[in-house]
């Protein structure tokens, strides 16, 4: 199974090599990618740098051009995908179907991934992006448990990536508009979700307030631990009962099941994270790298260990995890 | 003014069974032109069986009405992919495509692309049309502006359409809100949804209206309402006008449309009680924003 | 974790912000004529505050065309407050700006985005093996 590290920039990108990775997904800077986050991101000589040094290590670079193409700007988005070619990416990871279909006839040899952002859940959605554009691999989105993902993998030759590890997209990617219902911006529209721009952090002695474009997403007491102000993870009132409605701010964590995800044939394991710290990136690798090396050399010995999940958990999100829709009880 | 239709989206909520069909009697007498039927949000939902939404569908079709079968958004496990290729041959009846995998069993015939579909372009709506799309709706969030540059690159022939009123279905998730609320679980859910005829109203802290949640669909808690730019949006090329069906308000909405397009004065439409409006996305900003008369 | 000096706690807070200010900002400009520093364009003509809780000591600044200079008048747009220990590990990069945030020993107040540019400067620039060495502590 593949390790597929994230990279924000050239650092994290060395980092994550460093730690192990097999494969590196990374953007441009610009509204192309899903996380284009301010001063993020890689220009194009970072990118040449950083493609010579994966490939001088067997390693791969993946280009996420995941957003939507906005009306009329069609070509910011083919630029991106030809600009990936001529860098030599390995794939490119793709959402939208009109550009699958330009990168499917401009470049036949590019190698192409559905993003999470297409949000293919199950075999017809992915079997028609194989059928018409060749898709080699897909990004299932954070909805399914274990169980459908091995239904999954029987019915179709197209390589399934999952998410082993970062912040939880509480939502079916790629149909989210709570940012932009709150700020105007989206995953979909800019590549972005709750914005820095529109959080602005307000305290009053030890009370932290957390609010986006104004509206307030969360507030902390003395003490609490805060977490980014990503709306589905803020706590709100339904029926005068004020609690976490949509998700806690917690990490997705599936280092316990990784035995399980080798023997059913997931060929990519990924780890979130663009937004974050190349010493994020290091340790997180890092103790995936250690995890999976063992989930393959003695599937039924495998026990995650403590140390593991304590180092992954001091970089989680609200230093919580679960194991997400993986786990029908989580739904 | 070009004239519109005017369609009634698929109810988003879970409401009994004889509301639905008492609804679906005053739809038939409304001037409404066109009529998606069919659960699209949760599979567990079974007021309505297969049956019931057929001769609810018949009984539309013998009252004039294009009807329209929406298939479910969002698609989480074998059994919802058996429901939904059972849905995809019905050949009585015009599908609309909920997700792709909707999209690859109705491809070579006629579909309506629905909006969670994710066609923000040209390009996009072009593949779309290849595939046998006569219709698209048009994703919430888009702007006038750009839906302007998304009609002008339209291929020929392909109809558009834009929700213009009622709650916006905003996120999905296989997690389910509602039954997360009430401390149930999804395989337990004791079909609470059916208490919440509008969703369940979620504010912040500070008691301000934000979202609303229904099952494993988050709503806007806003009703959207663009019942005032129906005429521009006649006139950029729109062919259909999307109501989406609340506890109250809904006909009046599709009352006030026709009006609109029959050249008289249009009534102000009341949203179910405490919830308030907003248009935001319409004017390039966030959708929650309502520019112009609150 | 490191403690700073029990005089400088006691007197940190009494030291008005300008004085600090001036140092630290030769300091910064010193680092960036060495090419330590390298700022992007996101950064000029903003302007900045750190707070150092534990010291109780405040530094003001700017980046200009000319490069960092104390910021003398003026509201700061964007100021981090953490403990000594703290600015010393980001600064070594051996700190994860968010975790120190969500565990909110990192403070961000006025503009987040500036704030985030910051973060991810520091994040994707490498230290030189000098400063990783001065500031170590063990």
């Amino acid at each position: 199974m593949e390790l597929v590290a994230p990279a924000g920039s050239l650092a994290a990108l060395k980092a994550a090599l460093k730690s192990g990775a097999d494969a590196v997904y990374l953007g441009l800077k610009n509204a192309t990618n899903a996380r284009n986050f301010a001063g993020l991101n890689f220009s194009e000589a970072d990118i040449r740098a950083g493609v010579e040094l994966a490939h001088s290590q067997n390693k791969k670079v993946l280009f996420a051009i995941n957003t939507f193409p906005q009306a009329g700007r069609s070509a910011e988005w083919r630029a991106a995908v030809d600009a990936a070619a001529t860098l030599g990416a390995d794939a490119v990871i793709l959402a939208d179907p009109g550009l699958l279909a330009y990168a499917r006839d401009r470049h036949p040899e590019l190698r192409l991934h559905l993003s999470v952002q297409g949000s293919a859940t199950h075999v017809d959605a992915i079997e028609l992006m194989r059928e018409q554009f060749n898709i080699q691999r897909a990004v299932l989105p954070r909805v399914l448990t274990i169980t459908e993902i091995e239904k999954l993998i029987r019915q179709t030759t197209v390589e399934i990536e999952v998410f082993g590890f970062g912040s939880l997209c509480v939502m079916a990617e790629g149909r989210c508009l709570l940012s932009s219902f709150a700020t105007g911006d989206s995953p979909n529209n800019k590549g972005v979700c709750s914005p820095a721009h529109a959080v602005r952090w307000e305290e009053r002695g030890e009370i932290m307030d957390a609010r986006l474009n104004g509206i307030l997403i969360d507030r902390y007491a003395a003490g609490e631990s805060a977490s980014y102000p990503t709306l589905c993870k803020g706590r709100f009132d339904v029926e005068g009962d004020i609690d976490y409605v949509l998700e806690e701010p917690t990490s997705l964590n599936a280092v316990p099941m990784l035995p399980r995800l080798v023997e059913m044939g997931v060929a990519a394991l990924k780890v979130e994270g663009r937004q974050r710290s190349p010493r994020y990136v290091e340790e997180v690798i890092k103790v995936l790298r250690t995890a999976l090396d063992a989930a393959e050399a003695n599937p039924q010995r495998y026990t995650a260990k403590p140390e593991w999940l304590g180092a992954l958990a001091r970089h989680a999100e609200g230093t919580q995890v679960t194991q997400g829709a993986l786990e029908r009880s989580w739904k | 003014m070009n004239a519109y239709k005017i369609s009634l989206g698929a109810p988003l909520y879970y409401w009994p069974r004889q509301t639905v069909f008492d609804f679906y009697a005053q739809v038939a007498a409304s001037p409404a032109d066109v009529v998606y039927l069919g659960e699209t949000v949760c599979s567990r939902r079974h007021e309505l069986r297969n049956a019931d939404w057929l001769e609810l569908a018949g009984m539309l079709h013998a009252a004039g009405k294009e009807v329209i079968l929406s298939t479910q958004t969002l698609i989480e496990s074998q059994s919802e992919v058996s429901t939904l290729r059972r849905l995809c041959e019905r050949t009585d009846y015009m599908l609309e495509a909920g997700d792709l995998g909707a999209a690859r069993l109705l491809q070579g015939r006629p579909f309506v692309a629905g909006m969670h579909l994710n066609a923000y372009h040209g390009d996009t709506l072009n593949w779309l049309q290849a595939l046998g799309a006569r219709r698209f709706v048009a994703p919430l969030e888009m702007n006038r502006e750009d839906l302007e540059q998304l009609l002008d690159d339209r291929p020929e022939g392909l109809e558009s359409e834009v929700m213009v009123w009622g709650r916006m279905p905003l996120a999905f998730s296989s997690r389910c809100f509602t039954a997360r609320h009430y401390r149930l679980d999804k395989d337990h859910c004791e079909f609470r949804c059916i208490e919440h005829p509008d969703g369940l109203s979620m504010r912040t802290r500070e008691d301000a209206e934000f979202l609303a949640i229904n099952g494993i669909q988050t709503q806007s808690s806003h009703c959207l309402d663009l019942i005032a730019q129906a005429p521009e949006l006649a006139a950029l090329g729109v062919e259909v006008l999307r109501v989406s069906p609340q506890s109250s308000g809904t006909l009046e909405a599709v009352a006030a449309l026709h009006a609109l397009r029959s050249g008289d004065a249009r009534a102000e439409v009341q949203p179910p009680a405490g919830i308030p409006r907003c248009n935001g996305y319409w004017y390039g900003r966030p959708g929650i924003d309502m520019i112009g008369n609150p | 974790m490191m403690k700073p000096p029990a005089l400088l706690r006691r007197i940190g807070p009494h030291i008005p912000t300008p004085l600090p200010s001036l140092p630290f900002a030769l300091g910064l400009e010193l680092a960036r004529h060495r090419k330590w520093l390298q700022p992007p364009d996101e950064l000029l003509d903003r302007r900045f505050a750190l707070h150092v809780t534990d010291l109780g000591l405040r530094v003001r600044f700017t980046y200009t065309a000319q490069g960092f200079r104390p910021l003398l008048g003026g509201k700061e747009e964007l100021e981090l407050s953490a403990g000594t220990a703290d600015f010393l590990a980001l600064l070594r990069g051996t700190a994860d700006a968010d975790t120190l945030f969500f565990q909110r020993k990192l403070g961000i107040r006025g503009d987040t985005e500036l704030g985030l540019i910051v973060k991810n400067w520091l994040d994707a620039s490498e230290r030189p093996a000098w400063l990783q060495r001065l500031v170590a502590q063990d």
